[in-house]
């Protein structure tokens, strides 16, 4: 019996990770354009008019896709900032916004949904950074604004390749009245350590306890080089928050969970995190369905869910017991206004 | 299975000789060879006769999640630098008819470079009017490669859809036969063969997470329990759960199976389910 479909040898058939780049007319003209395909020479380049002409062609395998990702440069047009959503927690921010700059991860949880929201596995990066902040400021005039700039992605995980952290935190530190955070499971805070901390923009990790980081977050780096990132961004005075979001109901979840929330405040010294989030794994009932069929030997996914409102998540009252417990235990480090739990609408 | 089109016998022949294709006699609309994973369709050249033979080949032989389809066969090239034989693999198809442009997916590390190819509606007669004319930069051209596109991801997802050019000519008065075009393909046709191989047996996920004894004990439990095909699908699905809580499907299965278990109804069996799911959700392990 298996117990995941994590990628297998079989990859080993696959192009590597952007060895195809896809680039719009338009996006060609950008600097930026220029920069990363310099730094993937032997990538196959072909130009296309619109990104969606690729990524949302009909009949994509997006868990194929994700084993062979190709690049995808493009301008996005329209609307750049949006409202935050009712699953997404605003950490008591009034004016909660986030913003997509790149489409999809290069990481490949299984429990991710972006393998139902998107028709693609492929990674769109919108070069029109500029354009993004143009926006952020007509927001700005308004009212004061919290971001999340690491949204559908993982910002900083392709700081390597885009740089685009680094210019966030250039322009909050730049706006007064904005607030960023960027959400990631990278161990790539080297990438801007030698940035000026900015009590403005907060990184904020995402962390699970090894078995469920072994199981289900394929790709990501391994919990442990996670919190050695957060600890280093600690020690440097930037404003740290913990995501352990999702809770997973894994066998021996109390275990599980009471030597993680250990481990990581053995490792972190607790009174210098900025906040705490907790909430457990909740998805579109839609995306649900969807995933199940492209990843059909997950065991993770194939919990018997409890459909309400749309959004599927465990059993209330285990899921109900999960967050409690866990909560908990995080009290024991953090105080619990510093703790910031998912409540179902 | 591999399924492969190619507009002439020329262009099949070195296929049907290497994996022992042999010809369907009851095949008639087209010209159809078959063997152990394989099937071949002769289309005939231009876009009508490539679609109508394509959608043919997949009717005839529906395919899985590792089927691969395959247009094999010559193309003409408007780069003179580029020589006859030389092997790509397409990364982008335009329809000079409409001008839509189609971007096949290359998931695979390959022995062959990448082009982009420009279907045309009628033959190339010389490099100079062919592609470059219709401001694209598309070096290769042919008569089939978009309408194949557009009718196989009906039948096909995006990865599944491969299309591997030779080129055979400039467009200028060189003297092609069909035998030359078969000796010209014979390499090609080796190299693609040996890579394709292991891609087809690499692409099948691991789908079914059960062995085949667990999943006739699952198979037997539902029945007794008067399931549903919707609950089936369910039952199925706690059982894989169950596996990673620690548990075995025998355990799950075995009171079911029980020689004193009765289930008299779906109805019945709907509340062993809910049962089975509460005891699964882990409502009561916190
Ligand atoms: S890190 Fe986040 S965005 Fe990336 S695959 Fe995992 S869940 Fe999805």
């Amino acid at each position: 019996m298996t117990h995941s479909n994590s990628p297998s040898q079989a990859q080993t058939i696959y192009n590597p990770p952007f060895s195809r780049i896809y680039v719009e007319r338009e996006a060609a003209e950008y600097p930026l354009a220029k920069q990363i395909l310099a730094r993937f020479p032997g990538a196959d380049v072909v130009e296309i008019e619109h990104y969606k002409d690729v990524f949302n062609r009909s009949h994509q395998s997006f868990y194929h896709q994700k084993q062979a990702q190709a690049l995808i440069l493009a301008v996005k047009k329209g609307t750049l900032i949006y409202p935050g959503a009712p699953v997404c927690q605003n950490f008591g921010n009034r004016h909660f916004y986030y913003t997509s700059n790149i489409m999809n991860c290069i990481y490949d949880c299984e429990y991710c949904y972006l393998q139902g929201m998107y028709p693609s596995g492929n990674l769109v990066v919108f070069l029109n950074q500029e354009d993004i902040f143009s926006q952020a400021e007509l927001l700005l005039k308004e009212h004061p604004v919290y971001l999340c700039v690491s949204y559908d992605t993982d910002l900083l995980a392709l700081e390597g390749v885009t740089g685009f952290t680094r210019n966030w935190i250039a322009f909050a530190e730049s706006h007064p009245d904005l607030t960023i955070e960027i959400r990631t499971k990278s161990a790539g805070f080297a990438a801007i350590s030698d940035m000026t901390p900015s009590k403005r923009a907060i990184l904020a990790w995402t962390i699970s306890p090894d078995a469920a980081a072994l199981l289900c977050e394929h790709r990501a780096p391994s919990v442990g080089v996670r919190l050695q990132s957060a600890k280093a961004a600690l020690d440097m005075g930037w404003p740290v928050r913990l995501c352990f979001d999702p809770l997973l109901m894994l066998p021996d979840a109390a275990k599980l969970y009471r030597e993680f929330v250990e481990e990581v405040f053995r490792l972190l010294p607790a009174e210098r995190i900025l906040d705490v989030s907790v909430g457990p794994f909740r998805i579109s009932a839609e995306y649900l369905k969807q995933i199940r069929k492209s990843r059909p030997a997950s065991a993770l996914l194939s919990y018997p869910f409890e459909i309400h409102g749309g959004v599927a998540s465990y059993n209330r009252e285990a899921c109900a017991a999960l967050m409690n417990y866990v909560y908990g235990l995080l009290t024991e480090h953090v105080k619990p206004e510093q703790i910031f739990r998912y409540e179902e609408e | 299975m591999l399924l492969f089109a190619t507009a002439l016998y020329c262009e099949a022949a070195p296929i049907i000789e290497h994996l022992h294709l042999k010809k369907d006699i009851s095949s008639r609309a087209f010209d159809l060879f078959a063997g152990e994973g394989a099937a071949l369709v002769i289309t005939g050249t231009g876009c009508a006769d490539a679609a109508a033979g394509a959608s043919y080949l997949l009717a005839n032989h529906p395919p899985e999640e590792n089927t691969l389809f395959i247009n094999f066969g010559t193309c003409g090239c408007q780069d003179l630098q580029i020589p006859p034989g030389s092997t790509f693999l397409l990364n982008r198809i335009r329809d000079e008819a409409t001008g839509r442009v189609y971007y096949p997916d290359l998931l695979f590390a390959a022995p062959f470079h990448t082009a982009g190819i420009t279907t045309l509606s009628r033959v190339m007669t010389s490099a100079r009017n062919s592609a470059a004319d219709h401001g694209c930069s598309n070096r290769l051209v042919d008569q089939e490669s978009s309408a194949l596109y557009q009718a196989t991801r009906h039948y096909l997802k995006q990865h599944q859809i491969l299309f591997c050019k030779v080129v055979s000519d400039h467009g200028a008065a060189e003297r092609i036969t069909p035998d030359s075009i078969a000796e010209l393909l014979k390499e090609p046709a080796r190299q693609l063969l040996s890579w394709l191989a292991p891609i087809e047996a690499a692409l099948i996920q691991p789908s079914d997470p059960f062995t085949p004894e667990e999943r006739t004990a699952l198979c037997t439990a539902s029945e007794a329990l008067h399931l549903t095909e919707a609950m089936k699908a369910e039952f199925l699905r706690l059982a894989a759960y169950a596996a990673l809580t620690g548990k075995h499907v025998s355990e799950l299965t075995a009171p079911f199976l029980a020689a004193d278990f009765t289930c008299k109804n779906k109805k019945e069996g709907k509340q062993y389910l809910d049962a089975l799911k509460f005891a699964l959700s882990g409502a009561d392990n916190l």
